[in-house]
């Protein structure tokens, strides 16, 4: 008993020791610094070529630490070289290229179709070289059924017109296709004439085949479980709602452009638009954006379209 | 067939089994016309399975039953004052050095040769009975076992069973309850989840939650059994406390490997959790008052020896205590009003009724709801705004039991479930203008799961040196898994009322086992057994066949080597972002499209009793496949375009360790030390490249003390250090430069994306913590009062619970990692009658 009350005397003086010496962390915060690596700064590029570009652009910079202040740095003095599978230099970009943000070249016609591997190259100097390498897809072949809703809609967010369509899209075969769809609407102004091409914003039902891509509006149609199955791509329903500037008048004109991408390059367009359109989702864990340059940023992907007009 | 079909009644009464096996070893062909008709029979899978165990069952029967005159001991072990079951309590027979342990429903059957033998009862914190039984028949005798008034008092004598080292089972661990409620607790509520996370091989996923990982698996892979009944959530005020009551509990245990055939359904663990039967005898009561909520608690007979009833409900004030403030300020703001709430209550209930000598029905029931939102109103004149936010959860289980003794060897327990599990948040928003213009837009999330069940175990003890278990299980899920009510009212333009998501899926899902504990020679003991699952859901089915070994191998000096090898599969998951531990879990079935998660697992270690003190070390390798997980980006906020099953990706894992556990039970000094060393990884095709990765619970140090002393017959203190290395987290590490095509095709979108690190590279500082209580009694004759006082974090180490990026004083980035748990001193009071 004796030895007992000596334990309750000693706890109670151990937790008035405690309590006092505690209460100074209270005014240090509540803190603590996650130590990290230093980062090695590395190239990073983007070069997204469609045989119909009639322009090539391509953005070199800096990949930075987080915990750099002034974040990544365009390089402007990289050497971009495009070529193809036989060894043969097809374009070269050079800091005289470099404008605002990228490099850009206007090309004497469009870029065309190119049978083969591609592959792009990058130097600067204090860097590592990087490399890429990518195929041109097949040119889509399509068909597809319009529906023309006719009226405008009013919304509590505006006015605007919304038509269906139904695309079958040709399957290449065996392996994934993976493509880029986007309707655009032609309208006219008060005068009427006609403005340029404005977007269509594009829903979809749910359908495991269909992404809708925030970042463009548009929606990725790839078949990647379903490859082997010659109807993969057939039946894929959509609509497409217009908001034009004059949205008294309904678009007098409407086009389908439906792009066929890479595996990268589709893979590039979904993780960019996970990593950066779904919004602020706190509950959700970081992204990693892919990339298929050695330096593991960016992306070197190819593209080819077809568009068809819809009167 | 028409012995299986005899088989299949065999349970009707001992006699008739006995028949029914004589019959069989009477005919020459017997077997062979169980075993032509069986693989002749054109039936389905889980037929043919069912037939096999029958089979097997008849055939450990049959080799069993008949060597010898055998007559059984049987009866129930109950407390003599309450009439409470005393599960796990042991009848020793010293004359041949063999015992039986009761079951869950205090249920014992001893069956020896012909003779006289000096039998001993003991039971934990219990006086043990010592008698001498002449068994010239089959005998009943239900045994009473005095409580000591502590665990000190208990009267240990003779030469005690059911010690780690006797038993065939590993991995599992139970701490009495009294045990448990003198250990210290945030706010004076002792949390059950809490203590088995200190316990080796059990971890917290962070900070005040009640989340258990369980040797490297996920929170989903534990079975909580409440009465045997599956709880789905088992978190209140978003996980810092468990739905467990304590002043409810009768006791629990976990189970975290060497699965006997008897268990099923998910991976990692099985935690039983039983509530009290109810005080046969008199009326009892327990009143606890603490800084956080109340807790009543009242049993007592309804006829005396013959039905009981238990009731303990709880609720938190935490509203009631802050509303009154929060009303004075709106007072000073006539214009704004908000009303904030929050309240969690449960209700724990039970019924128990002995029909008659060989009957006992029981019926057990829960509930537990949550309640968080806010609704602030701004009246300006010109109109007025208002905001309704709210989250809630709730559980609500009930069971209705029926035991029955067929004879003194066999022993079943049928059991009718019901279990539910819902969670809801929205938002309501409106306005309306001094015009009486109004608008309106109303959103509404809500998912949950549903569960009927019926369950059937036999316990068939045929001679002292077999116990077999047997039974099946059905159950029907209902699960929601996420559906949004949308109501937008804009006055005269269009009026949206509708609801998007993915609708119910139902399963069924079935299982059947049988297992044997025998033994072989003087030194070893084996529990073999197969649990056979199945699962409909979709127009798919799922099969599944878990061998299920266990063996104890007593080696020179008393100690025990253990081994065990367990198959597990689960068709149940839960969708939930690592770490949150939030009430936002979806619960989702295995479907056409997502495999069932299974799971292979391996066991050996050494126990021995030290004097009072168990001791077990143990390894382990545990291999899982078809682990679920939201993809890198996705998280419960699903797209309203985009299906569940669209968002989640499949994988494997594994985990190894070793874990070591000194317990004593007994003395003026009770408590644990447990330690783990142990590595936990991951592999899913979609997340970090393909690679494998740490689990963010990985751990790779678990450190816990736990020590309870009684200073005097007034004064208990108890203390908990723990330590456990960082948790894992994912950073962003890099950032970089590119653009995408714009939508028009013809210009860029640029943008600038930070690059994570490999997954879970980072890890949060060490965890470290001591908590303090210290306990006053004081009593009378009928009544006894308990001043508690605890402090949770005594040295008030800040320990991390997440990381975000900042800025340091110069207005460089950094990351850092905040603590919100303090020192936090609390108080509590107990009255008990």
């Amino acid at each position: 008993m004796k030895h007992s009350s000596s334990y309750l005397t000693l706890i109670q003086f151990l937790l008035i020791i405690l309590t006092i010496s505690s209460c100074g962390k209270f005014a240090e915060g509540v803190v603590h610094e996650i130590p990290f690596p230093e980062h090695t700064p590395r190239l990073a590029a983007t070069l997204i070529v469609n045989d119909e570009d009639q322009e090539l652009v391509a953005m070199v910079t800096s990949s930075a630490s987080v915990l750099d202040a002034e974040g990544p740095q365009f390089v402007q003095d990289a050497i971009v070289t495009l070529t193809e599978d036989n060894g043969q230099a097809l374009y070269s970009l050079t800091q005289e290229d470099f404008s605002g943000e990228a490099y850009k070249l206007m090309l004497e016609d469009v870029f065309g179709y190119q049978e083969g591997e591609l592959t792009v190259t990058i130097d600067a100097p204090g860097f590592e070289q990087i490399t890429a390498t990518n195929t041109m897809p097949p040119k889509p072949q399509f068909e597809f059924v319009f529906e023309s809703n006719g009226d405008t809609i009013n919304s509590p967010w505006g006015i605007y017109v919304q038509d269906a369509f139904t695309l079958n899209i040709e399957n290449n075969g065996g392996t994934a296709n993976h493509y880029l769809i986007h309707v655009d609407a032609l309208f006219t102004d008060e005068l009427g004439d006609t403005l340029d091409w404005t977007p269509d914003y594009l829903e979809a039902r749910p359908d495991p085949r269909i992404t809708n891509h925030r970042m463009t509006g548009g929606l990725i149609v790839s078949d990647e479980s379903l490859a082997s199955n010659e109807n993969s791509l057939s039946e894929i329903n959509f609509s497409a709602k217009s908001w034009g500037e004059n949205t008294e008048n309904p678009p007098v004109s409407r086009r389908l452009r439906v792009v066929s991408l890479s595996p990268e390059l589709a893979n590039f367009y979904l993780t960019a638009d996970a990593h950066l359109s779904g919004g602020p989702d706190f509950f959700a864990e970081p992204t990693l954006i892919y990339s298929n340059f050695s330096s593991g940023f960016g992306c070197f992907g190819l593209s080819s379209q077809t568009v068809l007009e819809i009167d | 067939m028409a012995f299986i079909v005899e088989g299949a009644v065999c349970a009707e009464t001992f006699e008739e089994i006995n028949a029914n096996t004589r019959t069989v070893k009477n005919e020459d062909n017997g077997f062979d016309c169980v075993i032509e008709t069986y693989f002749c029979l054109d039936l389905n899978f889980s037929k043919v399975l069912f037939m096999r165990l029958l089979f097997l069952c008849q055939f450990v029967i049959a080799t069993t039953l008949y060597s010898q005159t055998n007559f059984t001991l049987s009866g129930h072990i109950q407390d003599s004052s309450s009439g409470e079951q005393l599960l796990g309590a042991t009848v020793w027979c010293e004359d041949v050095k063999v015992g039986v342990a009761a079951n869950l429903y205090g249920f014992y059957s001893l069956t020896l040769p012909e003779g006289k033998y000096n039998v001993l009862v003991r039971y934990i914190g219990y006086s043990t009975q010592k008698f001498e039984v002449n068994l010239i028949e089959n005998i009943k005798m239900d045994i009473e076992l005095v409580a000591g008034t502590t665990l000190s008092e208990a009267v240990v004598t003779g030469e005690s069973f059911n010690k780690i080292e006797d038993q065939v089972q590993m991995s599992k661990i139970t701490i009495p309850l009294e045990q448990v409620k003198r250990l210290p607790a945030i706010g004076g509520e002792v949390d059950l989840l809490k203590v088995l996370q200190l316990l080796p091989g059990v971890q917290s996923g962070g900070e005040g939650t009640s989340g258990l990982y369980v040797r490297g698996g996920s929170p989903d892979q534990n079975l909580m059994l409440l009465d045997g009944v599956p709880l789905y959530s088992v978190n209140h005020l978003f996980g810092f406390f468990s739905v467990f009551n304590a002043d409810a509990v009768k006791n629990m245990s976990i189970t975290k490997g060497g699965f006997p055939a008897r268990y099923g359904g998910r991976l990692s663990s099985i935690v039983e959790i039983n509530m009290k039967d109810g005080h046969m005898k008199e009326y009892h009561g327990d009143a606890t008052v603490s800084i956080i909520s109340s807790k009543l608690t009242l049993e007592g007979p309804i006829v005396k020896d013959k039905a009981s009833f238990m009731i303990s409900g709880r609720r938190t004030y935490l509203d009631l205590l802050v509303n009154p403030l929060i009303a004075a300020t709106n007072n000073n703001n006539s214009g704004v009003t908000t009303d904030p709430r929050y309240f969690f209550y449960d209700l724990n209930a039970k019924l128990n009724w002995k029909v008659g000598k060989k009957d006992r029905l029981y019926f057990s029931a829960f509930q537990g709801k949550d309640d968080f939102g806010i609704a602030s109103t701004e009246n300006y004149g010109q109109s007025t705004s208002s905001l309704d936010f709210g989250l809630d959860w709730k559980n609500a289980i009930q069971a209705l039991r029926w035991n029955h003794e067929w004879g003194p060897r066999l022993f079943s327990n049928a059991t009718l479930t019901r279990s539910l599990y819902g969670f809801n948040t929205g938002v309501d928003i409106s306005e309306i203008s001094s015009e009486g213009d109004s608008l309106r837009m109303a959103a509404l999330y809500n998912s949950g799961i549903e569960d009927f069940g019926g369950r059937v175990d036999f316990d068939f003890a045929p001679n002292a040196r077999h116990f077999i278990k047997f039974g099946a299980n059905w159950t029907y899920h209902t699960f929601s898994p996420g559906a949004t009510s949308l109501e937008l009212d804009f006055g005269e333009i269009n009026d949206i009322d509708t609801v998007l998501g993915p609708e119910d899926i139902t399963s069924n899902e079935a299982f059947v086992y049988i297992e044997d504990e025998f033994e072989l020679g003087d030194r070893v003991k084996v529990n073999l057994g197969v649990h056979a699952s199945s699962l409909a859901v979709q127009d798919s089915n799922y099969y599944s066949i878990q061998p299920r070994a266990a063996l104890n191998f007593r080696l020179p000096g008393g100690y025990a080597l253990k081994t065990s090898y367990a198959q597990m599969a689960q068709y149940v998951n839960l969708l939930t972002n690592e770490g949150l531990g939030l009430p936002t879990d979806l619960w989702v079935p295995s479907t056409a499209r997502i495999r069932p998660q299974q799971s292979w697992q391996v066991a050996m270690g050494v126990a021995k009793t030290y004097g009072d003190f168990e001791v077990s070390l143990e390894g382990y390798f545990k291999s899982m496949d078809g682990l679920l997980s939201y993809k890198q980006g996705s998280s419960f906020l699903f797209s309203l375009d985009t299906d569940w099953e669209d968002q989640v990706t499949q994988g494997i894992g594994n985990s190894y360790g070793i874990e070591l556990l000194v317990q004593k039970k007994l003395g003026r000094t009770t408590g644990w030390v447990g330690y783990t060393l142990s590595w936990s990884n991951r592999q899913f095709d979609e997340i970090n490249s393909g690679n494998w990765y740490p689990f963010t619970y990985d751990r790779r140090h678990d450190l816990s003390f736990v020590i309870t002393h009684d200073f005097t017959d007034k004064w208990t203190g108890s203390a908990v250090w723990l330590y456990g290395t960082g948790r894992a987290l994912t950073l962003n590490e890099s950032t970089f430069s590119a653009y995408i095509p714009d939508a028009s095709g013809s210009g860029i979108y640029s943008f600038s994306a930070d690059v994570p690190s490999d997954k879970n590279a980072f890890r949060m500082s060490p965890y470290h913590r001591l908590d303090l209580s210290l306990t006053r009694t004081k009593k009378t004759s009928d009544a006894s009062k308990h001043l508690i006082f605890s402090i949770y974090n005594a040295y008030n180490n800040l320990n991390p619970f997440f990381a975000q990026t900042d800025q340091d004083d110069d207005g460089n980035p950094v990351i850092r990692e905040y603590g919100i748990f303090p020192i936090i001193p609390s108080i509590a009071w107990r009255y008990s009658f």
